[in-house]
């Protein structure tokens, strides 16, 4: 199917559990589109390049740049922002521990972290893994990182000696 | 204890109207198709070619995009064609479809610095979607990929509507983000041999998951060597004349054959002299470790 310069697409994914549908140009990307057309903010626009890391989500479990992805490419897909992450009961463990360990300031980048320690605990990497490849994807320029590394010292540690907290991600398909 | 806020019981999140424009639109205005096989996309470039851009991962088309420093006049997004994300892995070679990603690659390639390449390129977040067919097409000098291609005597085929051709990876590279392949083919299938020695993957970059100044790839295959850089010059450099200093002589000897055979381009994050001297640093470095690993 060709859609033409400026025509609409409709494109439906899965988004934080729900069954989402938005009609729009394909040029738009997904992160404009989970803002702007669905109307959640949490997820934030940085650079546009790739390079900041605030607009990180995870699409079919892996995290990656909304700002890389253009709207119609998630179509069928599940799609998690930061507002799928505190549960009912309050704060996650790892938005708890950076809140904790004053992991950030302004917070802009925050989201994107979130979501990308999110899907690394899933994937049960490594503490050094999480320190340096995925915290390496992300630019703060508040906190100088150190708080941000104990705050996921402090969630790694207590996933070592509680492992039963892995989470799986969610698996059901669209309606 | 499992977050995740996966409520079904709520109500579909679709927003009210038929078509919200929006005023953030980065991009400058495409045509876009998602064809579901090779054929179509086939079909697609033989009529657009010439003004269409092929989106594989997209984690340097997408940057262009939104940058607007490239306007095509159609994208044809390859996420809906799985024969490209086919794998073929035999013992003395990969045959990956140009969807397969790199990091899927790293885990199966047995040629150690494959792996240590793969793991030097970005972050986690970048590096998933990187797709091998499109950091061959892409074509970057500086980037990995091309030149543990070239270092392992591997090559590309593409494939238009009149069919295919394998090109050697010494003659797809023909200048900066640029290869031999033509606007109505597409780059369907990357073939990546395994050698049969030890192999090692060092680079210098000015910061961890930048593009690399200079990276080097140097292994053992038979009783040879494969020596290959990325950064300096026009496309990834096989080091012929080192190869064989190395074979028939000393360390010193291989050096002084890299630093007459290489002449890197000057640019405003490192001279040509610089480069020169990196890419003999890090010569010395990976024989070194190469050294360790056979003892080993």
């Amino acid at each position: 199917m060709i859609t033409p310069p400026g025509g609409a697409r409709t494109t439906t994914f899965t988004l934080n559990g729900r069954a989402t549908t938005v009609t729009g140009q394909t040029r738009v990307h997904l992160a404009d589109t989970i803002r702007h057309v669905v109307g959640e903010h949490g997820t934030h626009v940085g650079c546009e390049q790739g390079a900041c890391g605030a607009c990180t989500v995870i699409v079919g479990g892996v995290a990656r740049r909304s700002c890389l992805t253009l709207t119609p490419q998630v179509d069928g897909a599940i799609v998690e922002t930061i507002e799928s992450v505190a549960g009912p009961d309050g704060l996650d463990p790892l938005q708890q521990a950076i809140h904790d360990h004053h992991g950030l300031q302004c917070g802009y980048c925050t989201p994107g972290i979130v979501m990308s320690l999110v899907a690394a605990r899933r994937a049960g990497v490594t503490l050094e893994s999480a320190l340096g490849d995925v915290l390496d994807g992300h630019l703060c320029r508040c906190t100088g990182y150190v708080n941000l590394r104990a705050a996921v010292t402090a969630v790694w540690t207590q996933l070592a000696s509680a492992p039963s907290q892995l989470e799986a991600g969610p698996d059901e398909v669209i309606a | 204890m499992c977050f995740g806020g996966v409520n079904t019981a709520v109500a579909p999140l679709t927003p009210p109207g038929p078509v919200r424009n929006i005023a953030a639109m980065k991009p400058p205005p495409f045509a876009y198709a998602d064809p579901e096989s090779v054929g179509e996309v086939l079909e697609l470039l033989a009529e657009h070619g010439a003004d269409a851009m092929v989106l594989a991962g997209g984690q340097s088309l997408m940057p262009e995009l939104n940058l607007r420093r490239v306007r095509p006049g159609l994208v044809i997004d390859l996420g809906r064609v799985p024969e490209l994300r086919e794998l073929d892995v035999t013992d003395a070679a990969i045959v990956a479809g140009a969807s397969v990603g790199i990091t899927t690659l790293a885990e199966v390639h047995p040629t150690t610095a494959f792996a240590e390449a793969v793991g030097c390129i970005a972050h986690p977040q970048i590096r998933d979607r990187t797709t091998i067919g499109g950091t061959m097409a892409f074509a970057d000098p500086s980037a990995e990929m091309p030149a543990v291609l070239v270092a392992l005597g591997g090559s590309v085929a593409l494939e238009s509507i009149d069919g295919e051709r394998r090109v050697d990876a010494a003659d797809f590279f023909v200048g900066p983000r640029q290869t031999v392949r033509r606007v109505d083919e597409l780059v369907t299938s990357v073939t990546l041999p395994v050698l049969d020695g030890p192999s090692v993957w060092l680079e210098v970059a000015r910061r961890p998951s930048d593009l690399p100044l200079v990276g080097l790839f140097v292994g053992a295959h038979g009783d040879g060597w494969r020596i290959a850089l990325c950064g300096v010059g026009p496309t990834p450099i096989r080091a012929f004349a080192c190869e064989q200093a190395l074979a028939a002589g000393t360390v010193d000897d291989a050096v002084d054959a890299l630093a007459a055979e290489l002449d890197p381009p000057d640019g405003p994050h490192a001279s040509s002299a610089h480069r020169r001297s990196i890419a003999v640093s890090l010569l010395r470095s990976a024989v070194a470790s190469l050294a360790l690993a056979v003892a080993a």
